[in-house]
């Protein structure tokens, strides 16, 4: 296996893990939201701010596929030598694990998050008016996610 | 040396010692739509202010809109009596227990509170046929098996087409009448047959928070039992007759109580969950002969420890919660109606409210 592919698997991992984490964290959240919804169906615009949050670890490990392809030169402007052409083994290594934090934070963020949000959808089903408090108890699970987008970040935009 | 003994049996297999939550519940988000949905439904529950406000009621038209606008069924179309109401309250019951069975994926658990319902209204059945008496207003139409092919069943002596723990209680009930004639004892029976299905089907189930459910109905059960029989002096064979087994105290730990002195219960409960209830529904016995305390407070420990559901933000146990708890503010609610059906001054049916949540 090359130094592309191993980077390219980092992408595939990035985008994979916090995608399938947002997933179960939302379904979860969306599980709860419709019971709820189902009773008292004025509560959807807090509802929808609870069950979209668990979905922003996807979007970060998007973002780090994104970033990681544009570093080995395989989409944007062209270059005399792109990246992904002298990749070695080593470096391949190295940007599979600069993926690694965005890909497990999120993917195990995501899912607490969601917990949290469900519980939260819970709690706003019985004082509407206490919304705000679940959604901002929920965004310290996101903190952690942030972590590792960071980490993920300074790792690919380190000098190579 | 009986205390010690009880704290034994509190670390064995069906703890009931006091735990932190995360200990009681475990999280099943299969549950996650059914739960958001309860949670809604949980903001209906009756408040001590709405049921005062029943009891205000003059009319019992004014009591039925009152009703239907705090969510109830709207029942019967022209509600013109206190009894009418009854109607209300029955469909409301049907509605709940339908719910819960369309909302849980563990039927057997479901299925099972309606169960109670067979045997409550087996307990009336055999009740009339042993009594000669019409109680048919007794029966509750929201079992698993239909009012009219219970009451065949039991007048034609043909079980049949019933359940075989339907079968099972009839004949425990049975052997047991003939040798005694004691129509006490089909109550007791009936519900010792109830807890023995309850624990078949919960204990394999392996869910903390409603072993501990079962554990408490149970124990309270038998302390109520124990309490009575000392204070009417009955035989001791009908204590032994009567003690359920399952609970987290063991029978055979409390047949010596029947004969020890108050303080000596008192002390064997007073390192357990249940010192408070023991010794306060005793004091009460003691000072005015009357067991409306015990019970009361045996109802206030069911009704703190269901709860707890409300910590539990994904599995079964809030939708279990929610349908006993309802079940008490039924008992509530139908207090007030049958007060106002037999004009029952205020103050009295406050006195014989139940405790609701």
């Amino acid at each position: 296996m090359g130094g592309l592919e191993l980077a390219l698997f980092g992408v595939a991992l990035a985008v994979f893990l916090a995608g399938i984490g947002s997933a179960i964290g939302v379904g979860l959240t969306a599980q709860v939201a419709n019971g709820v919804l189902s009773e008292q169906p004025d509560l959807f615009g807090k509802a929808l701010l609870l069950t979209a949050l668990p979905g922003t670890q996807g979007i970060y490990g998007f973002l780090i596929g994104f970033l990681v392809i544009m570093k080995l030169g395989l989409i944007g402007a062209p270059t005399d030598v792109p990246f992904y052409q002298v990749i070695t083994v080593g470096q391949g290594w190295q940007m599979f694990a600069s993926c690694l934090p965005v890909a497990f934070a999120g993917l195990l963020s995501a899912i607490h998050q969601g917990r949290a949000c469900a519980a939260g959808v819970e709690m706003t089903a019985k004082q509407p008016d206490q919304a705000g408090k679940a959604l901002v108890l929920a965004v310290f699970v996101e903190f952690y996610a942030v972590l590792g987008l960071l980490t993920s970040i300074l790792l690919i935009f380190r000098n190579w | 040396m009986a205390v010690s003994r009880l704290n034994l049996a509190n670390t064995g297999k069906h703890p009931v010692t006091k735990g932190p939550d995360f200990f009681l519940f475990k999280s099943d988000a299969r549950y996650a739509y059914a739960v958001g949905r309860i949670r809604s439904l949980e903001n209906r529950y009756l408040t001590r202010q709405d049921i005062e406000r029943l009891i205000a009621t003059e009319e019992s038209e004014e009591a039925y809109r009152f009703l239907v606008e705090k969510g109830y069924a709207e029942g019967e179309p022209k509600v013109k009596t206190w009894s009418d109401l009854e109607s209300c309250l029955r469909i409301q019951r049907q509605e709940v227990l339908a719910l819960i069975s369309t909302l849980s994926k563990d039927t057997s658990i479901s299925d099972l509170f309606r169960e109670r319902y067979d045997f409550h209204n087996l307990k009336v059945l055999l009740k009339a046929r042993y009594s000669g008496q019409n109680l048919e207003h007794l029966l509750i139409d929201v079992g698993t098996v239909p009012v009219e092919i219970l009451t065949e069943a039991v007048t034609d002596d043909d079980y049949r087409s019933s359940p075989q723990f339907i079968s099972n209680t009839v004949q425990v009930v049975n052997t047991r009448w003939e040798k005694t004639n004691n129509p006490q004892l089909i109550d007791i029976l009936t519900d010792g047959e109830m807890y023995k299905r309850f624990s078949l089907v919960i204990r394999p189930f392996g869910n903390r928070f409603l072993n501990r459910w079962l554990d408490l109905e149970i124990d309270l059960a038998n302390i109520k039992t124990l309490v009575r029989v000392k204070w009417l002096d009955l035989d001791t064979a009908l204590l032994t007759q009567s003690l359920i087994e399952g609970g987290s105290i063991k029978e055979t730990e409390l047949f010596p109580l029947r004969e020890t002195p108050w303080e000596t219960v008192a002390s064997f409960f007073s390192k357990t969950r249940y010192a408070k209830t023991v010794a306060t529904g005793t004091d009460a016995l003691l000072k005015s002969d009357s067991f409306l305390p015990l019970e009361k407070m045996a109802d206030v420990t069911l009704i703190s420890y269901l709860e707890r559901a409300k910590v539990q933000s994904l599995g079964i146990e809030p939708l279990v919660a929610y349908l006993l708890l309802k079940e008490y503010e039924f008992k509530a609610v139908r207090t007030v109606l049958v007060g106002k059906a037999n004009h029952l001054p205020a103050e009295l049916m406050r006195n014989k409210l139940p405790e609701y949540p």
